[in-house]
């Protein structure tokens, strides 16, 4: 569902569907309502569904004897999910075991560098044990934090212009032709610059995932030239090319759950204008739908990362289990 | 789902005043701009303005519209004291002595009148008619002064023994009265006549045929076609009676001899003469013929048809036009308590040559002396003859073979016994010169011998070239009922005479007078060497004077009364009443006018209630509307006073005290029962705003913000007969700033205003409860506002767009109300913006609001 068939459902839902006669709930208004709702309820139920849908890997060449490295930006607050390490090549890749803050001492004492065993998470870094002796390639898996609904540059309904659709794609070249999207965060959206900001590579299909995120660029005219090492094997003719942190669509939800947030978002709506009698009523149809919708990713659980918790040396062999027991 | 805590709130139209708890009614507008209330429930987009009628008049001010038949409508403009009247599109024109300037009052004074179908308006110099109804070519839109000059009456040089070659109509040794009037008969049948002259008694000696010169003045009006009527009375035996002539009195009925055709060669020569040729029926001495419409038992004296006087108001009323706030002619009345005529008469009556020379006026004769060619004076005079001499007084030229004609005396010395005259003598002679007395009116100098022929000069001053076409028969002359007739040749001892100017016009404010023996006059006036005397109008403001029956020209001394002490402001008429709005009070006149026209009686009906300014009311419905002292109110026929703005808009139409202005304005719409109101509030005293009243429904509503054909309101009137279409109102505008009047119809288009209002405060649940007001659904008249846009207001904010759409039953607008104002106590929704065709009914605003207490009130 584009981000203009959201607002009118938004719209329709929320008792306003004619725009002008809401001028200060305007469509950035409901975008935001959406987002943020989006963001709350999707967050949750990605990072405990761990289903996949909004999962990225992002790797990175270790400096030799530095431990210390950084998490991704975009991703979910505690939708960090594993640590995967390269020894030899950047194609396979070895996990490593995350431990607790309180066990780091065990392994980050006086050790010289090596081959990392290990990973602890402090604010928004990883640390490595022992600190990487040699160029590993650390591979990191998380969920993405969806980006922004904007207003939608993909077709021309309800004022739209189309801009950023990819053709003439060249992933070996990095290159495509598209053309130039606006930054719609603007209060007067316009143009992106060469050379200046990132750009994601969105899908308008399925789960409207990001299929390439915070790429570099350069475009003259209508031609582009994606920077950097990221992988595009995702990227497909027919993606759009966007504002990093900005889609047309609700990342990573398939078109059939997207009137639930739409409704959800028209919730906020209704008790801002003053008739919570409606918001309580539409609840009961959000919160059904929700289920459903917990119901679909739940049972495609696969295993969530294992927490195995290092046990203080003070009571070693005081408990029983753990590798360590 | 059921919102339990709507509100629907129908528009009550401005209610501005809040009531005694503090509140204002459900459903009360704070603004109501561009709508009317024609219906119950419902305000209705108002009407636009079409078929502009404009013209090139810079900076004109539009006064007044009086619109007439097809749509033909005459307006009244002016820029300072210059004036324009203007027939729809088209110049008119006025009498040559009604000039453009100063012409109308410029505060709110100009009244017409449509009577017998024709248009009446006073102005300042006198009323004006325009006898078609719907005009098409300027002979057609010229104005004629109202009604017609009395003649002026002359003899001949010859009179009174002038035989024709005829056998003679009137037998010898008889004495008649002439009298003599104008008329005119339209092709309408419409006809005017003229007061007749006085009745100049002509003593006949021998069997004759009696010629009359008829004067008048080359501004008077006259044109071929026109008739003059010449009466006479019945012959009166003087053998047989007695003398002196006169005491002999041959009555007043007079019957008419003749009617004379005027043609455009009269016209040209300014008189004309007729020969009387009806002799008396066979045996008698009676005069056959009709009677004069003022003889006794006809109409009588009282009633002659004087012209309409200077007056600020008009109005009809049962059949009669009424006159009122008058400004009379100025008067010269004198008296002369040692008589006025001829030496030589006065002798022959049994007086002394002295008793004449030491205190008549007149010709005095017999004074010995020698003139010389080429010198000015007459010597040898004995100091006796100097007695009666007066400088001024003009020597008897011999037909200007001894002196120059109107040869006057520069000075007197009786002491040298030489009069020296301003002119030098044609012709030396010595012998008895007879010198005349003079009079001086406003500059020009008359000579008279006697009464009669005061009369004579003051129609044409034989033998002094100096007095000027312009100037001859201009002048009125009446004499007491003491003396009756005036009489050939006759000494008259101390009758009591009126002069006043023949016209309103040729005098409007005052003349000056002066004359020869001045002291003689009772009272007396200056001599010829003093500065003349000021005969000023007398304003009559709290005078009312009314026409003949069905006359509106014709306006007799009898018909008059008073209204109140102070000044009246304007007339209104309904059809048992003439309302008198003075500035004492409201009075009333009622009766029919009965058989004679004095049949009316004026009663107070509020001594304390005062129209704002002349034309501040207006009638509707039989009920008298005005803007007064205390607001805006009704009377109706009874005299029943409601006050129609206090409590309602009160605090915005509060009444002012009266003031001579133009700018308060109110007229009624006749075809929707509406009544406008324009207080002038801007800076020209023009009107942005109109408030309207509909009686019907009791709602006001204004007009506002428009573009210029309906900005600056000068003129409201309603055209009851457009040339299509049904009546509707007229509005005049003056931009002035350099622009251009013009005058538009409103409510015969479907083009319609943009429209607004606002409500009053909408209390949520009390007004110390605070609610949550969420949106507001406006509600049209299904098929009236479809597809329209309205930008809603709250608070008097514009926020938002609301688009109307039909639904089955209802055209709906929802408009959003704003967070800055969603929560409060009290909210004022509205709207503005509503625009274009068809005509758009608003019925009603439905505010939808939570944190009511939840009591099923529903309102």
């Amino acid at each position: 569902m584009r981000s203009d068939q959201v607002l009118k459902r938004i719209r329709r839902t929320g008792w306003i569907s004619d725009a002008a006669a809401w001028p200060d709930i305007g469509d950035q208004d409901l975008l935001d309502e959406f987002n943020d709702r989006y963001l709350a309820l999707m967050t949750d139920e990605i990072v405990e569904a761990r289903a996949g849908f909004g999962l990225k890997k992002f790797p990175i060449v270790c400096t030799p004897g530095v431990a210390r490295y950084p998490v991704p930006g975009r991703t979910i607050g505690g939708g960090w999910d594993a640590l995967q390490i390269s020894t030899t090549s950047a194609t396979t890749f070895e996990p490593l075991d995350r431990i607790e803050a309180r066990d780091v001492w065990m392994y980050s004492s006086a050790v010289s560098p090596g081959m990392p065993q290990r990973y602890c998470v402090q604010d928004d870094n990883v640390e490595i044990y022992p600190p990487p002796v040699s160029s590993f390639t650390l591979l990191y898996w998380y969920y993405q934090c969806p980006s922004d609904l904007v207003f939608q540059q993909s077709s021309t309904d309800n004022g739209g212009v189309v801009r950023g659709l990819i053709s003439a794609l060249n992933k070996t070249a990095r290159t495509f032709t598209a053309i130039i999207p606006f930054d719609m965060s603007l209060v007067a959206p316009a143009a992106i610059t060469t050379a200046v900001q990132l750009v994601d590579i969105v899908r308008g299909s399925g789960n409207f995932p990001t299929v390439a995120y915070s790429l570099t660029q350069s475009f003259t005219g209508t031609a582009w030239t994606i920077g950097g090492t990221q992988s595009l094997d995702d990227v497909q003719n027919g993606d759009w090319v966007r504002m990093v942190g900005q889609t047309d669509w609700p990342m990573n939800t398939s078109k059939e759950h997207h009137r639930m947030l739409c409704d959800r978002a028209a919730m906020e709506i209704l008790r801002e204008v003053g008739t919570p009698e409606d918001a309580a009523a539409l609840a009961l149809t959000v919160g059904a739908d929700q289920q459903r919708f917990r119901g679909i990713r739940r049972p495609q659980v696969k295993n969530a990362p294992k927490m195995i918790p290092c046990r203080s040396v003070l009571t070693r062999g005081k408990r029983r289990g753990g590798i360590y027991s | 789902m059921r919102y339990p805590r709507t509100d629907i709130v129908n528009p009550l139209g401005l209610v501005t005043q809040k009531n005694q708890y503090g509140q204002y009614p459900n459903g009360a507008l704070r603004t109501c701009r561009n709508f009317v209330a024609r219906n119950p429930g419902e305000l209705l987009q108002a009407p636009d303005t079409q078929n502009l009628i404009n013209w090139t008049a810079n900076d004109h001010t539009l006064q007044k519209l009086f619109p007439l038949d097809s749509s033909h409508t005459y307006s009244f403009s002016n820029t300072g004291t210059t004036w324009l009247i203007r027939e729809s599109g088209s110049a008119t024109a006025v009498p040559t002595l009604f000039t453009a300037t100063s012409l109308f009052s410029a505060t709110g004074r100009i009244s017409p009148v449509r009577a017998r179908e024709r248009m009446i308006v006073n102005t300042l110099k006198g009323a004006l008619v325009a006898d078609f109804m719907a005009p098409t070519s300027l002979a057609e839109r010229t104005f004629r002064q109202a009604g017609l000059p009395q003649p002026h009456w002359i003899r001949t040089s010859t009179f009174p023994n002038t035989t024709t070659t005829d056998a003679g109509a009137l037998s010898a040794n008889t004495m008649v009265g002439y009298a003599v009037c104008f008329a005119r008969k339209f092709a309408d049948g419409y006809t005017v006549r003229s007061a007749p002259t006085p009745i100049l008694k002509v003593n006949v000696v021998v069997l004759s045929n009696y010629r009359q010169i008829v004067m008048w003045n080359q501004n008077d009006g006259l044109i071929a076609g026109d008739v003059i009527e010449v009466y006479r009375t019945d012959g009166l035996d003087t053998l047989n009676n007695g003398n002196p002539m006169v005491r002999l009195d041959p009555g007043q009925t007079l019957k008419r001899v003749q009617s004379y055709v005027l043609t455009s060669a009269d016209i040209a020569v300014g008189s004309v003469t007729l020969v009387d040729t009806v002799s008396y029926e066979l045996g008698t001495r009676i005069t056959p013929g009709t009677e004069l419409y003022v003889n006794p038992f006809q109409e009588g004296p009282d009633f002659s048809n004087d012209q309409p006087p200077i007056a600020a108001c008009l109005a009809n009323f049962k059949g009669y036009t009424f006159y009122a706030r008058t400004t009379e002619r100025p008067i010269w009345e004198f008296g002369c308590p040692g008589g006025i005529g001829a030496e030589v008469a006065a002798v022959a009556q049994g007086l002394t040559s002295t008793y004449h020379r030491a205190y008549s006026l007149g010709q005095h004769g017999n004074v010995n002396g020698t003139s010389t060619t080429g010198l000015a004076t007459i010597t040898g005079v004995a100091a006796a003859s100097f007695i009666g001499l007066d400088i001024g007084q003009q020597i008897n030229t011999a037909g200007g073979t001894l002196w120059p004609n109107g040869t006057a005396i520069l000075s007197l010395n009786s002491g040298t016994g030489v009069i020296t005259m301003n002119q030098n003598a044609i012709s030396g002679a010595a012998t008895g010169w007879t010198f005349d007395e003079v009079i001086e009116l406003n500059g020009t100098v008359f000579r008279y011998i006697d009464l009669t022929q005061l009369i004579h000069a003051l129609g044409q001053d034989v033998g002094n070239t100096l007095v000027t076409a312009a100037d001859q028969a201009k002048w009125e002359i009446a004499v007491d009922s003491a003396v009756p007739y005036v009489v050939q040749f006759a000494f008259l001892t101390n009758p009591t005479v009126v002069i006043l100017p023949g016209r309103t016009v040729y005098a409007p404010a005052s003349f000056t007078v002066r004359g020869s023996n001045g002291g003689r006059y009772s009272p007396p006036i200056p001599t010829m060497t003093q500065t003349a005397q000021t005969i000023s109008a007398s304003v009559r403001k709290n005078r009312i004077c009314w026409s003949k029956f069905q006359e509106p020209e014709h306006c007799p001394a009898a018909l008059e009364t008073f209204a109140g002490f102070g000044e009246i402001i304007a007339l209104n008429a309904t059809r048992d009443a003439l309302w008198i709005w003075c500035t004492d009070g409201l009075r009333r006149m009622s009766g029919d006018g009965g058989a004679d026209g004095l049949g009316f009686r004026i009663d107070d009906v509020d001594t304390t209630l005062i129209l704002s300014a002349p034309q501040a009311s207006t009638v509707f419905d039989e009920v008298l509307y005005g803007y007064t002292n205390v607001g805006f109110v009704s009377v109706d026929s009874a005299g029943n006073k409601t006050n129609l703005s206090d409590t309602v808009v009160g605090n915005l139409l509060p009444g002012t005290k009266y003031v001579e202005t133009r700018s308060i304005i109110c007229a009624a719409n006749e075809t929707d029962s509406e009544i406008l109101l324009g207080l002038g509030e801007d800076v020209n005293g023009s009107s942005d705003v109109i408030w309207i009243y509909n009686v019907v429904t009791k709602l006001w509503t204004q007009l506002a913000q428009n573009a210029a054909s309906l900005s600056n309101i000068t003129a409201m009137a309603m055209m009851r007969d457009p040339s299509a279409g049904e009546p509707r109102l007229l509005f005049g505008v003056s931009p002035l700033g350099g622009g251009n009047p013009s005058y538009s119809e409103w409510n015969s288009a479907a083009a319609f205003l943009t429209a607004a209002l606002e409500y009053q405060p909408v209390m949520g649940d009390g007004p110390l409860t605070l609610c949550q007001f969420s949106w507001a659904d406006y509600l049209f008249a299904v098929a009236t506002a479809n597809g329209k846009q309205i930008v809603p207001t709250w608070n008097g904010s514009t926020h938002g767009i609301a688009t109307v759409v039909d639904m089955q039953n209802a055209g709906y607008a929802r408009g959003g109300c704003p967070r800055a104002a969603s929560r409060a106590h009290s909210i004022v929704p509205g709207f503005q913006s509503l625009s274009g065709t068809p005509q758009s009914r608003f019925q009603g605003l439905s505010l939808v609001m939570s944190g009511k207490s939840n009591k099923g009130k529903k309102r």
